[in-house]
């Protein structure tokens, strides 16, 4: 038989026992929709937590600390060990693959001040051609730092706090220093030591600000690293001491955030330890994947009834038909053929199942997306996450699924049809 | 004559729990091209067994039948099936039409089986319709139809492979003697409009009028043979 005529014979006998075609196809639709559903749930969370790993940070950035912490197996206790940080390693750790901008970090603490108003700053001294590998907000006004303006700092909206030293400070008000254009001083002095000279200020320029925004940026203080290495050698006490500079610490960027774990192992390789997001990002995936297994496994087992439904459905349909088999074999039909007419009937009804279980999974995810600003704040994620998630493949791979559920379960019954006999043709009753 | 079927020292032998039950024992006979033959005998008397094993429906205990030289007897079902789709045709006493396909598509079906074009296909289900007067009730359902109606579409479906023999077993037991006659009468027209062979049960002497030869069957044995001579009485 023809492909064309499966489907002709196929599908009228399934019509023909609509009602029951249709109920054992609702057993694979629920079937279906749980495990799609439960699936979107779990990839929906594993995405809510990358969104929220990227507002913290740049998941594409790996840190190298002075202070480097690991875990010491021996002792069994967290230990900190100090690594020298010079250009040298920048050098080398720019000269990794994968790996497209490196600078160094310094941090020089400095105390501002504008008219009648103080602030404490840490002004982090990073190398400005590298700006655009580390996610730096937009500036919202002036511009960025660059070297032809070395001592000119770019502020994070939220830099620095001024108050009033001599009155009551509202806490909760706009700053009441405009950066861009009231007057501002800088100092040095009275930083590291209490020493109770009076602080000599001289002017601060300011390049810009940045936009709002979520990550440690907003909160920063950024000059070119050559002025930072200036200031720091002029003013911090303790190179005073031992002429000796180390950077706080190094930012590597990396040019996707898959190869940042086979980068971070180099560097670690070279004995530096080493900080990233995508740390934690292993850690939320393996809990996703487990969430998942679990998730899909509740899903997974209504298939396997759903599964049995389907087997029971077609074995009804052959003591039925053992007649009709019979009397297809007398006429000519090869056993091959009416295996695969049952083969047929039983996928078709996986289709069917899996169609409409994927239909209803869609709905449903489409109405959990819509309130999930509630119920999502309600379990913890951010408001405007969605929390079900239907990728194509899983759209594909769960209709193919139930396809291959509905094949396997008239595997037997299949196999049952061709053994009857053409005998059963020849009987008078019914 | 050429001999087309051969049956030699066909013997069946049913086991029902330790007892023995010899449905056929040691018959042996030849059909002709072109015959039509009757296997006459009262119920139980072993023909429709007979027909079952002609047909290799049924298997042979011991024994040998021969189909246009072919010993059916010792062929696989896969081998079977091949040779039924060819060479052999078949009318059911109770039509055995299935019930939801229309009466083209019942007819087709052997075609189906052969895997014949679409086009081939409806123009010969068409045609042989035609000739047994369907031509108006080609989208009927089996369950729309009479009785007479439902067995003129099998008479056409056994007909539509253009057939050297066609097995009909008691294929007027379910319809009145009026309709019998003409059910009779179509099919006697087409076999020999194409000269085919025709191999029919049925325990009503009437009905056994329409063949050239009749082997009359009882407890399993071959009572008699008639040849031509019914013919020319009728």
């Amino acid at each position: 038989m023809k492909i064309k005529d499966f489907a002709v014979m196929g599908f009228k006998n399934l019509w023909r026992r609509k009602l029951r075609t249709i109920l054992t196809a609702v057993g694979v639709a629920i079937g279906t929709f749980s495990i799609v559903i439960m699936l979107s749930l779990g990839i929906a969370m594993t995405e809510g937590y990358k969104n929220q790993l990227a507002e913290w940070g740049n998941l594409t950035k790996i840190t190298v600390n002075r202070y480097g912490y690991y875990y010491d197996e021996e002792s069994g206790m967290g230990v900190s060990n100090e690594q020298k940080l010079d250009d040298n390693i920048v050098q080398t750790l720019s000269e990794i693959e994968h790996v497209r901008g490196v600078t160094p970090v310094l941090n020089v603490d400095a105390r501002l001040k504008s008219g009648k108003y103080e602030a404490w700053c840490s002004i982090t001294g990073i190398d400005p051609d590298t700006l655009e590998y580390f996610d730096f907000p937009e500036v919202a006004s002036g511009e960025y730092i660059s070297d032809d303006n070395p001592t000119a700092l770019l502020f994070g909206q939220n830099a620095c706090y001024f108050y009033n030293p001599r009155g009551n400070n509202n806490w909760n008000n706009e700053s009441p220093v405009d950066l861009m254009n009231d007057q501002i001083k800088i100092t040095f002095d009275g930083i590291y030591d209490s020493t109770s000279k009076t602080p000599k200020y001289s002017k601060l320029n300011v390049a810009g600000v940045m936009a709002q925004n979520d990550t440690e940026m907003n909160y920063s203080v950024y000059v070119p690293i050559k002025q930072a290495i200036e200031w720091y050698k002029k003013y911090n006490p303790q190179y005073k001491k031992k002429k000796e500079l180390s950077y706080e610490s190094i930012w590597v960027s990396v040019d996707d955030v898959d190869n940042v774990k086979q980068v971070q192992e180099q560097i670690k390789a070279m004995g530096y330890s080493t900080y990233s997001m995508a740390d934690n990002l292993d850690d939320v995936q393996e809990i996703s994947n487990t969430l998942q297994l679990i998730l899909g496994g509740i899903g997974a087992v209504s298939l396997l009834v759903s599964a049995i439904g389907i087997a029971n459905t077609m074995i009804m349909s052959i003591y039925e038909r053992t007649k009709e088999i019979g009397v297809m074999k007398v006429l000519g039909c090869v056993v091959t053929d009416i295996r695969k007419l049952f083969l047929f009937e039983a996928s078709i009804i996986g289709l069917l199942g899996g169609t409409i279980g994927l239909a209803l999974s869609y709905g449903v995810s489409f109405v959990l997306n819509k309130y999930a600003p509630e119920i999502g704040g309600m379990i913890g994620l951010s408001s405007n996450q969605a929390i079900s998630i239907i990728p194509i493949w899983l759209a594909l791979s769960a209709l193919g699924f139930a396809i291959l559920i509905g094949i396997v379960s008239g595997l037997y019954p299949a196999k049952k049809a061709t053994k009857i006999r053409a005998i059963e043709a020849m009987r008078t009753e019914g | 004559m050429e001999a087309i079927i051969e049956v030699k020292n066909a013997t069946k032998i049913y086991r029902v729990g330790t007892e023995k039950i010899v449905a056929l024992d040691n018959v042996s006979f030849t059909i002709n091209k072109g015959d039509f033959c009757c296997l006459l005998g009262s119920s139980g008397s072993g023909k429709s067994t007979l027909l079952n094993i002609m047909a290799g429906i049924e298997k042979i205990t011991s024994g040998d039948i021969f189909i246009k030289g072919k010993k059916i007897t010792k062929m696989g079902e896969h081998q079977l099936a091949k040779f039924r789709q060819k060479y052999l045709g078949f009318v059911f006493q109770s039509y055995n039409l299935i019930n939801s396909l229309t009466a083209l598509e019942n007819v087709e079906l052997p075609l189906v089986f052969k895997e014949e074009p679409k086009k081939i296909r409806l123009k010969k289900s068409k045609e042989i319709l035609g000739k047994v007067g369907l031509e108006k009730r080609l989208k009927h359902k089996p369950s729309q139809m009479s009785g007479g109606q439902q067995q003129r579409v099998g008479i056409a479906r056994a007909f539509v492979a253009n057939p050297e023999v066609v097995f009909a077993d008691e294929p007027t037991g379910n319809l009145d003697s009026k309709t019998a006659k003409e059910i009779m009468g179509i099919i006697k027209q087409i076999a020999e409009e194409r000269n085919q062979t025709i191999v029919m049960v049925t325990h009503d002497i009437e009905i056994a009028k329409f063949a050239n030869k009749v082997i009359h069957i009882h407890d399993g044995h071959i009572e008699r043979i008639e040849g031509e001579q019914l013919n020319e009485e009728n």
